[in-house]
């Protein structure tokens, strides 16, 4: 395995996207690539891949022009023998073929059995449906962004085994953009066991973008004998440059391994409880505790707790998230939240005057689309109904608590679609918990962020909880939440016809 | 050796703010072919054709202008309340203004504004429009009441695409006010560029159902107020005679081409006036598609 250095600058229209230096891709290896979301790591995937649109976009590989670059022998091959895996499979669907056509596409028509190799990634009991899903012409609602997801990587797995079965077949790259972004864990498990199984066979050079940084923990206890064909490493933004650097596995594990079930308030009041069988979207959604044959039960959270909803991909938490926020009318429901009854017939003006903003608040999961892209940072925050937010000393005091200090004075006066990914993100939850009230709900509160934003979006969720602040949330990351919520406080959601 | 590197990129730099940004070179070309035309008629048309040319140009801009600012307001108006109405399901009130704007909708523009001006012609008798400009604003009202529902309609559009995405649902649970989401964050952050680009096609529409208008009732209203009574426009400037006049010289070019030079010496007043009403809609068309170009709209 040997290791190749690269630096890409990529622009358009004379505005530089991204400028990396030092990224690094392990040859016939496993490169992990971690990240804030948003500094880049898929034009450099892309850009390595050789899949520019170089029409709209102007770039440069280690101050080789891109035309030069990807015209060379080897990158030509890496490309015909490489898969890209694109982190929003939307784009790469045909829509006028079903999902079954297009997995036997191109080189995959001499894979043996696409369709069972898409089904690996189901498990036992989902793979039925998997039939269903195969026939359908996808559009962006349909299938579900994890089924999508799910079959996108089957077909990089059958070009893999296509390759395998060629015995001259050159060297390719396959890219794996966020490949797990909609996947629970054990539907991320069962990706890397299945990618693993056929890096075994054959060496391919892989690259992993992804925030998952609890693929580590998997990897150390499931694929220990894989660690020396992988390198792990992070792109960091530092000023306008974005540089690649180790990011040293054991770091995370530790600091994973320090963390410690926060404390459960014994008899303090409790503050919203939600029963179970919320009946949305022609669903009945079921709370249980302990896994999906556990015992039904309302979801219930005092003053100062964490509460953690676990469920599959597309099973429906932001929609019991909304129902409860008041934001999505369900057909059926019923909840309490501070001692006020609320069910469907509830007035919907109820939550608007009363509760939003004052009593109850929300981070949504994509901080894209949560905030406005045309206003300031500043404008974010000082639109908030707080006095405190009126004072350039109150934002900044509260940017304090999740951006660096020297990073704060450029950052008030940005654009929010001048930010990064993972800025974006952070913002999205400062305005959550600036607002301190009673009942916050998280939905994905670590997606898009690196392993330092984690760190301290976890310490504010403690503060705020210590403030007597509770806290509702949903999260694909399980690998941290599991060690820092108590078994007690985590609600599994069903969901049945 | 001389290098000719800069002048050729700032050549390359001057033909791509140019070819981005068309709707400033079309504003640009108005401006310079109005002041152009100013100042051919300073000095080959008599002074006091020139005053009425003059006045009636600047009484047409002037009214279209109004035009615009009487429909954006009721239109963002209208358009707040159809969406305040709906967002609380208070479905009578809604579907009767809905109803009466959809009543409006189905009068067409020139019959609904010949209404109008027949009101207008009933206050002057009444002498309860003494002056130009209060004839001028009761003008524009008219023509704006025949027009603003383009802006209840863009309004509602930008409203319910974003409601759509999660940053109204993010702002509400912040407790944000709705109506703060939508003038502050929906309308003035993120449709600027739609709301200019509406207002420049105002300007246009306005500008010819003026010059229409005044045209077509050029046979005059009453026995006692005709277009004499009313503020000149480009309109009723054109429907003059000594313009009808000089527009039918230049189809007279036609079969006696020797003629042309004189057309912008001799019958420079209905020239000229036609010149400035085709030119300035010309001239509006192409900033409204220079901008719909511009911010992909």
């Amino acid at each position: 395995m040997t290791e190749k250095h690269f630096d890409i600058c990529v622009e358009a229209r004379g505005r530089v996207l991204v400028d990396a230096r030092d990224v690094p891709v392990a040859e016939g290896g496993i490169t992990f690539l971690f990240g804030e979301s948003g500094i880049g790591k898929s034009l450099v995937g892309k850009t390595l891949a050789g899949v520019i649109d170089e029409t709209a976009l102007r770039c440069t590989v280690n101050a080789e022009s891109y035309g030069l670059y990807s015209a060379r022998t080897e990158v030509r091959d890496r490309r015909h023998n490489g898969f890209f895996m694109f982190q929003e499979p939307s784009s790469h669907f045909n829509p006028l073929q079903t999902l079954d056509e297009q997995i036997r596409e191109g080189m995959l028509a001499a894979a043996k059995d696409p369709a069972g190799v898409v089904g690996e990634l189901w498990s036992d009991a989902g793979r039925p449906s998997l039939k269903g899903i195969l026939s359908v012409y996808p559009k962006p609602y349909r299938p579900s962004g994890g089924e999508k997801q799910r079959v996108f990587a089957g077909m990089a797995f059958s070009k893999m085994d296509v390759l395998a079965a060629q015995h001259d077949a050159g060297e390719g790259l396959f890219v794996f953009d966020e490949p797990t972004g909609s996947l629970d864990r054990e539907a991320r498990n069962r990706f890397l066991d299945r990618l693993f199984e056929r890096f075994r066979r054959r060496h391919e050079t892989i690259l992993l973008i992804t925030h998952d940084y609890g693929m580590i923990s998997y990897i150390q206890r499931a694929h220990r004998d894989l660690l020396p064909y992988m390198h792990f490493s992070e792109l960091v933004l530092k000023g306008n440059v974005t540089r690649g650097r180790v990011f040293a596995p054991e770091r995370f594990l530790q600091w994973l391994h320090t963390r410690t079930p926060i404390s459960v308030p014994e008899n303090g009041k409790v503050l919203l409880r939600v029963e179970s069988g919320i009946q949305v979207f022609g669903k009945t959604l079921r709370f249980r505790a302990g896994g999906e044959g556990g015992n039904e039960l309302p979801l219930q959270a005092r003053r100062g707790e964490l509460v953690y909803i676990k469920a599959g991909s597309g099973v429906g938490k932001t929609t019991v998230a909304k129902v409860v926020i008041g934001l999505q009318k369900a057909d059926r429901f019923r909840m309490e939240f501070e001692g006020v009854g609320l069910d469907e017939k509830s007035p919907h003006h109820y939550w608007e005057r009363t509760l939003w903003g004052k009593r109850m608040t929300m981070a949504f999961q994509h901080a894209d689309e949560s905030l406005n892209p045309n206003a300031s940072v500043e404008e974010t925050l000082g639109l908030l109904p707080i006095p405190a937010m009126r004072s350039v000393t109150g934002i900044r005091a509260a940017l304090a608590s999740l951006f660096d200090e020297d990073e704060i004075p450029r950052l008030r006066d940005r654009k929010v679609w001048q930010l990064s990914g993972g800025q974006k993100q952070r913002l999205n939850l400062l305005r959550a918990f600036i607002l301190s009230t009673p009942l916050i709900i998280l939905d994905e509160p670590l997606s898009a962020l690196d392993f330092e934003s984690i760190d301290r979006v976890l310490l504010l969720m403690e503060q705020a909880r210590t403030r007597g602040q509770t806290l509702v949330l949903i999260s694909h990351n399980e690998d941290i939440f599991d060690a820092v919520v108590p078994e007690t406080c985590v609600y599994h959601l069903g969901g049945s016809a | 050796m001389r290098d000719n590197r800069a002048p050729q990129a700032r050549r390359m730099a001057l033909s791509g703010f140019l070819e981005e940004k068309k709707d400033l070179l079309w504003a640009g070309l108005w401006l310079f072919g109005i002041s152009c035309t100013a100042a051919w008629l300073e000095l080959f048309l008599n002074a006091p054709a020139r005053a009425r040319v003059e006045a009636a140009f600047a009484n047409t801009l002037l009214g279209a202008l109004l035009v615009v600012f009487a429909a954006l307001l009721l239109g963002w108006g209208i358009a707040l309340a159809l969406v305040t109405l709906e967002r609380r399901h208070q479905r009578t009130p809604y579907l009767a203004l809905t109803f009466a704007l959809n009543i409006l909708r189905s009068v067409p523009q020139m019959v609904g504004m010949l209404v109008g001006y027949a009101l207008i012609t009933a206050l002057i008798l009444r002498d309860a429009l003494p002056s130009t400009l209060a004839q001028i604003m009761m003008t524009s009202l008219i023509t704006a009441l025949f027009v603003f529902q383009e802006v209840v309609d863009l309004i509602r559009e930008r409203v319910k695409h974003y409601e759509q995405l999660e940053f109204v649902n993010a702002l509400l649970v912040c407790g944000i006010p709705p109506l703060v989401i939508i003038n502050r964050e929906i309308l003035l952050k993120n449709s600027m560029s739609h709301l200019i680009q509406k207002s420049v096609a105002l300007f246009g529409r306005a500008i010819f159902l003026i010059c229409s208008i005044d045209f077509i009732i050029s046979v005059g209203l009453s026995t006692d107020v005709s277009l004499s009574n009313l503020p000149a426009t480009l309109g009723s400037m054109l429907a003059s005679l000594d313009s009808k006049q000089d527009i039918l010289v230049i189809g007279s070019v036609l079969s006696e081409p020797g003629m042309f030079g004189s057309l912008f010496f001799e019958h420079l007043q209905g020239v000229s006036v036609a010149f400035l009403i085709v030119f300035t809609l010309f001239c509006v068309h192409r900033i409204s598609t220079g901008l719909t170009d511009r911010y992909r709209l």
